[in-house]
């Protein structure tokens, strides 16, 4: 019976997907609360510093990322220097 | 944990149930396993939701996204040169054997073609790639040859018009046809061990190459144009080293398919790289084996003689195998898509097509493994005996496959480890990805639902096509 074994293989795969297609994503609010938790705080005592600010800011994020990733040629990285 | 206890339990009691079709083929009768085999798809799922709850949870800022490798050398001139020198050598060694060697039903085990075509090269580079870089780029044949030329011109001082610039559309699609007639010459063509057959098509596509390098240049056509080499550079970025322009970087495992550029056809390319796989599994399965003589019938009745209709039925067989693989990936992004509309299905397959290769690598690992061990052991006799004359040139030429080099048990394990590990890469990269372009954590999350569903169908089909194969 190739056919049932086939599907015991995807069993858990088609549950799952059909949780997903009823719009159900069982643990959503649990798995949110604890990667808010596991999110580092910054607080005032601990300032992060400049220079990791500039760095954090320089990363190609959302729309931006996307268009370095698609594009043949990047666009050009920032300019530290003032021209 | 209350729950995952349960599904194991009910999985195990299941097993108990049918004890029939657990054993009736399959892994069971070639690997001595404590439980049947579709149980490590579900073991297997298992990981893969730990694995999603963990990165959920504990992973909440991208971090693989602006990596940078650390520098760790330069090879020097010479070296690489010698690499050329080697695989030019190889390859004249190859369309020799081609054209002198022992043919007919032979060439399989006795001429050094078949046997370094479809296991070391075809199997053997990528894997091996995966783990040391991009290492075939320094010796292949076509790039030396080019290299050469271009020193030449160089030293002769000849000004050389620049190439020709490179069709954007075009992206990676050589490489996506390139490597789906590979797979199609290797699976489905009947006279594919003909040793003259292959010096013939070898020397054809060493001209190609050639042509194309001379068109747009060589570095680029490597990258794009070049399928054997597009597709090993494909899987060298999984490994934690990397050469550019001869200088040696070093980087996290995994990781350097993050920069991979996603031009047109980077996603065909894996979808085309994981179908061939599954198709060459499929095939030698229970489903195929009893769906596979009706198809050819079926042809047969449309007038083709027996062996058209059996390629052709094979032919539909790969390209099927290539949707059902599409349709996972697809499911995935589509999925992906109802989370948010902020972005299109272009843009979204674009984005996680890189999660693909380490899962494409997990099926190329996982099924070639055994070929690979077993019967890449006869280019040890075959090197020192090429044509199949009975010379022994290196005084390996009575060198035999050991069998038992490794257990069909472990073997099954080293599988099952392959897939496990490639799919929560995959799901790693994906859950990186997820988290730089979604804007909130709600939506970023929910779109990993939708990949941890397409990884837990790959890794059932992964597995299922393993324990299919007829023993």
């Amino acid at each position: 019976m190739p056919g049932v074994i086939a599907l015991l293989y995807l069993l858990p795969a088609l549950g799952l997907i059909v949780l997903l297609l009823l719009r159900r994503y069982p643990g959503e609010r649990t798995l949110l609360r604890l990667g808010r938790s596991a999110r580092p705080e910054r607080s005032a005592a601990a300032p992060v510093p400049a220079s990791r600010r500039a760095t954090y800011r320089l990363l190609p994020r959302g729309g931006l990322l996307i268009a370095s990733s698609l594009a043949v040629r990047p666009p050009p990285p920032p300019r530290l220097s003032i021209a | 944990m209350q729950r995952i206890s349960g599904l194991t339990l009910a999985g195990l009691a299941l097993g108990a149930v049918l004890p029939a079709t657990a054993a009736a083929h399959g892994i069971s009768g070639r690997a001595s396993l404590p439980v049947p085999a579709w149980l490590f798809a579900w073991a297997a799922a298992i990981v893969l939701v730990v694995s999603f709850v963990a990165l959920s949870a504990l992973w909440s800022t991208p971090r693989l996204q602006a990596l940078q490798p650390k520098r760790l050398g330069t090879v020097p001139g010479v070296l690489t040169g010698l690499c050329g020198l080697i695989g030019m050598a190889l390859f004249v060694l190859l369309i020799y054997a081609g054209y002198a060697g022992v043919g007919g039903e032979d060439a399989q085990t006795k001429n050094f073609d078949p046997t370094f075509i479809y296991i070391i090269f075809w199997v053997g580079v990528p894997i091996t790639s995966a783990v040391t870089g991009d290492w075939f780029r320094a010796f292949s044949p076509w790039r030396a040859v080019a290299r050469t030329a271009r020193w030449l011109g160089r030293r002769a001082g000849a000004g050389r018009p620049g190439p020709l610039a490179y069709p954007e559309w075009l992206g990676r699609w050589p490489v996506v046809v390139g490597v789906f007639a590979f797979g199609w010459l290797e699976l489905i063509y009947h006279n594919h061990d003909s040793p003259s057959l292959l010096a013939s098509l070898a020397l054809a596509y060493f001209v190609l190459m050639l042509v194309g390098m001379a068109l747009f240049g060589a570095e680029t056509w490597s990258d794009y144009g070049d399928p054997f080499g597009g597709y090993f550079n494909l899987f060298s970025r999984l490994g934690p080293l990397e050469a550019r322009e001869r200088v040696i970087y070093a980087r996290r495992p995994f990781t350097g398919v993050i920069g991979m550029k996603a031009v047109p056809g980077t996603v065909a390319l894996v979808l085309v790289v994981i179908g061939i796989t599954t198709f060459d599994g499929a095939s030698n399965g229970v489903v195929w084996n009893n769906l596979g003589p009706h198809i050819t019938d079926f042809f047969k009745s449309l007038g083709a003689s027996d062996d058209t209709a059996d390629q052709l039925a094979d032919s539909l067989g790969l390209l099927i195998a290539i949707g059902v693989v599409s349709g996972f990936f697809w499911l995935g992004v589509l999925g992906m898509r109802t989370v948010s509309r902020r972005f299109g299905l272009r843009d979204l397959s674009s984005q996680f097509a890189h999660t693909l290769v380490p899962i494409a690598f997990a099926y190329v690992l996982a099924h070639y493994f055994s070929l690979l061990i077993w019967q890449g052991q006869a280019i040890g006799y075959l090197a020192s005996d090429p044509l199949g004359h009975g010379s022994n040139l290196i005084g390996t030429a009575h060198w035999h496959i050991n069998y038992n080099f490794l257990g069909s048990t472990a073997i099954w394990y080293v599988q099952v480890l392959a897939l496990v590990v490639g799919h929560v890469a995959g799901l790693t990269l994906a859950h990186d990805r997820a988290l730089s372009i979604f804007r909130s954590g709600v939506e970023a999350v929910r779109s990993q639902y939708w990949m941890l569903a397409m990884m837990v169908c790959f890794t059932s089909l992964g597995l299922w096509l393993l324990s299919d194969v007829n023993t």
